[in-house]
Parts: C-alpha cells; structure tokens; sequence
C-alpha cells in the first residue's frame, strides 16, 4: 500500500516508523500561533508525533519568537534546552528588531542549542537583501553556519532570485530553501540547482504531486532535506508524500536522514 | 482486517492552462495510479472546464470500470443544458455516476437557490452526495448560504487550503448534520485524531486530492492515526461506499 513499486513504503505501512529509516526534521515550530488551532503545539505533544514517526531530531523556531514583539528569543532556548535530546532551535532573526549583537552573544554561548537561524522575510515585509540582514548573513558566512529560509515563489522578499543573490553573496552560509520556492517549482529548482550552497526543503511541497520528482530530478536527493512545519503538518502525510513519489527509495532515504546527518555532522 | 480504501476526491483529465505539476491525462492512468497505491475505488471528476462535456466523456471513461463512480457537474436548469433534475438521477444510475458537484464560478451562475435549487432540491430528497470544493469557485460563505436552504443535503466539503482549518470547518460539522469533511487539505499534525474526539467519525472522509497531491500521503496517515480501528475503516473507505449506497438514483 501507499506505492506497491517500493519496499521502503510496505515497511512504513506496516510499522509507521522504521529504526534503520529515521527522520530529521529542518523545518519545524512550536507553541499557539495567531488564527491557527494547532492540536499538538506544546513540546511535549511535538515529542509524541516525533517517537511515533521515529523523529530523533526536529530543528524549530518558535511562532513566539519569529512573530511576537516582547516574546522573542527566550521560547527557543528556554524549550531546547529543557529537551535537548529532541530538538535544535533555530534563533529568530526579526529585521530592525533582533538586536544583533545580544543575538550573536546568545548563540555563542548556548551554542549547543542552536543550529542556526531563522528569516521570515515574507512575514517581516523585508527582502532577504536588505541591509538590516546583512551582519547576520556576514556572520554566518564567517562561521559557514545554516540558515532556514522561508521561501516562496516569485515572492519579493525571499523568491528565487532574491535568494539567489544572497547564495551568491554568501557562499559559505548553507541556505536551506524553507518550501522549495513554493508555486515556482522549476524556476526554484534551476536556481537551487546552480547554487551548491542551497538546500530545498520540503514543507507544504508534500502536497504538491510531482514536486518531489522535479527536485530530485533537477536539484538531485543528495541535497533536500525533509520538514513538516510541525506542529503544523502531519509527520505521517509527510512521510507518506516522499514515499508516494516517483523516486528511488534511495532518494527516500537521503531525504528522511542522509542529507540530516552530513549537516547535523553525526 | 484490511482497511479498505475509498477515494472521495479523485481527478483526471488533460492538463489545463493553470499548469499541476502532475497530470493524469486518461482513466488508465488513474487506475494504474490507484492499484499502485493500494485504493480500491472511489469519485471521480473529469477535469474539463467544460461541463456537458466533461459529463459525458466521463461517462464513457468509467462505463466499466465498477469501482469508479463518477461526479457530474449541475448548471442551472434554467438553460436546458442539463438533463432535468427530475431525469437525472435514473441517467446517473445508468451511467454509473453517484454524485454532482458545482463549479459555480468557472461555469458562470450564482451558486444559490434562485438557480440550482431544483437539483439541489432533487439531491436532498434522495440523498444523492454533492461535492462542495472551495477549488472549483464557491466560497465557504457561498457553501453556508446553499446548507441554510438545504439543511439536510448531503455534502462532502473541501475546503482547499492547506492551513490547519479547524476554526473554518467544525461549525459546519456542528450546523448541517449530512456534510461530511473531505480530507484532502487537512493536513494538520494530530489533526485527525483531535477531530474525532469531537465528531462521528462517520463525518470524515478520506481523499486524495490526485494528482494535485500524493495519493499516498493520508493513507499512511490513517493507517496510523492513534483512532480505533473502526473508526479508521470509516474514514479510510466505509464511510463514502455508505454515502453512495443511501442515496436512492431510481
């Protein structure tokens, strides 16, 4: 069931959750959020879907602390660090409001809780160019350090081309492409194509029959990485989308945890 | 015992200007796609814009094909397009169609009483399912304003937008007690589970949303779901073969 051409999606169907098949999860978030019911928002709810999928890492960045002036940071950190064996943070970078200088002390020193950092240039009305991103782009750059991108198709904030002109400003820093460029699905995929720095993720792409393939095809499995926007998006549909895919289950794999690992460095 | 998979939103036909990144062209196709994925049957729509024909080439399509039952568009009666409401449901029976739906925007009427209410009037009264899809050009107000006029009419909503939904969906669960949720766009982590804390699983339906979206993705989801397992032979199939096993075409 779920596609009878691939082994690895009889065992999912079967067992919901593979050990020599994990997950890693690049794009996920947490707490309540305006104009949404989200059922599984708490960390706690978050960490049941994640043992039920056999999720050992989920990298997120609180909706607190990506949208909300006078939450901010403290969500992020305040929760990885209550369970550091589940989740990574991301620190929220809000333009002309994420004091540069307290946010590169905070991540230094708790390091082992962040992975790297967030732009929501879509939801901030600021392109991904503009000069109040520029020191944390430098910064990442120096320490070739990721960062997830929210990305969307033709969007001037964060579309192709505007975050093509920073994969190329910014060489070192790994850009995770947050959606894949959502709704410019060729044109997104060329571009990640042509910059190695970036990595296609594929939040909210499950839902979008053929997109997986196009990656793959185009961008290559070697360099997409899985997320659900949780507690956004059902662990399992996710799952279930890159299995239902035309692709190899060694593409499957490379997307569930080989890309995961080389970035993560396990 | 096996679940059973029934697809309430299933979809084929040539790609149109508004470009999918994945197509399924012919029935065959659909089919194929379907054996693939473990779906034993399920409502389909042909997807031409225009509705005459559409209906009849659909009909030719899946003449012999018992699994697959398929969704004829209604237009307003007024314009003797359609077959009368009075005669449509014995041509459905014949030509192994179980369900209507509207297309209200790309077809140009108003979706409300004054213009498809005789059909929508003959579906009542026969239980005959009446797809409401907020992709096909009727808004979730236009949708309240049919159900306040056709309170007991049978209805499979889908509402198209992937955003947990929840606020949007569940007055219409509570307000209308025959429309049922297609699960196409609802994606929402636990969502299923929370949902059927609240409501008869007998409200809930599973779809696909092919070739739009993986046909795979909700079934792992159901498979999965931490419902009972009656509840998830519901969802997974046992709930639409219901719907179209009440509705009364002779």
């Amino acid at each position: 069931m779920i596609n009878n051409k691939s082994k690895l999606a009889q065992d999912f169907w079967e067992f919901g959750r593979l050990d020599d098949c994990y997950i890693l999860d690049f794009h996920a978030h947490m707490h309540y959020m305006s104009g949404i019911y989200f059922p599984s928002h708490s960390p706690e709810k978050m960490i049941e879907t994640m043992k039920r999928c056999n999720t050992k890492l989920t990298v997120f960045c609180s909706h607190y602390a990506l949208y909300y002036a006078g939450f901010e940071e403290e969500y992020n950190l305040n929760e990885a660090k209550r369970y550091p064996d589940y989740f990574l943070a991301y620190h929220s970078v809000i333009p002309n409001r994420t004091n540069y200088k307290e946010a590169i002390d905070r991540f230094e020193k708790n390091r082992q809780y962040y992975f790297g950092f967030k732009f929501h240039a879509d939801s901030h009305a600021t392109p991904l160019t503009d000069d109040a991103y520029k020191p944390f782009f430098e910064y990442m750059n120096a320490n070739s350090l990721p960062a997830l991108l929210h990305t969307w198709g033709k969007s001037e904030y964060n579309g192709a081309d505007v975050v093509k002109k920073i994969a190329e400003r910014y060489p070192n820093v790994i850009l995770i492409c947050g959606h894949s460029f959502h709704d410019d699905w060729k044109y997104g995929a060329e571009v990640a194509r042509d910059c190695p720095n970036m990595m296609p993720e594929l939040t909210a792409v499950m839902d979008n029959c053929g997109a997986i393939e196009l990656l793959c095809e185009k961008v290559g499995s070697d360099r997409i990485l899985f997320g659900t926007d949780l507690p956004w998006f059902d662990t399992h549909h996710g799952i279930g989308a890159v299995l239902s895919a035309d692709i190899t289950d060694d593409d499957r794999r490379n997307i569930f945890y080989r890309n995961g690992e080389k970035l993560l460095k396990i | 015992m096996e679940l059973e998979f029934w697809d309430c939103n299933l979809n084929y036909g040539p790609q149109t200007a508004t470009e999918n990144l994945k197509c399924c062209a012919g029935i065959n196709e659909l089919v194929e796609n379907m054996e693939n994925a473990g779906i034993t049957g399920g409502l389909v729509l042909k997807t031409i814009n225009e509705a005459i024909l559409a209906n009849n080439s659909l009909a030719d399509d899946i003449i012999d094909k018992d699994n697959l039952k398929g969704v004829w568009h209604i237009l307003p009666s007024r314009t003797d397009e359609n077959p009368a409401p009075y005669v449509l449901p014995q041509l459905m029976k014949q030509n192994n169609i179980s369900a209507l739906t509207v297309n209200p925007k790309g077809h140009r009427y108003l979706p409300r009483k004054i213009a498809i209410g005789d059909y929508l009037e003959m579906a009542c009264e026969r239980k005959i399912p009446v797809l409401l899809n907020t992709d096909r050009g009727i808004t979730l107000e236009q949708i309240d304003d049919i159900m306040r006029d056709f309170r007991d009419l049978t209805v499979i909503l889908t509402h198209a937008d992937c955003w947990p939904n929840d606020r949007f969906l569940r007055p219409f669960l509570d307000a209308y007690p025959n429309l049922c949720l297609d699960m196409t766009y609802m994606l929402t982590d636990c969502g299923l589970k929370d949902m059927i804390k609240k409501y008869p699983a007998e409200r809930i339906l599973f779809g696909s949303g092919f070739p739009i979206s993986y046909m795979g993705a909700h079934i792992l989801v159901i498979k999965h779901a931490e419902i009972s397992e009656d509840d998830k032979r519901k969802i997974a199939g046992g709930n639409l073969k219901r719907l179209i096993k009440e509705a009364c075409y002779d």
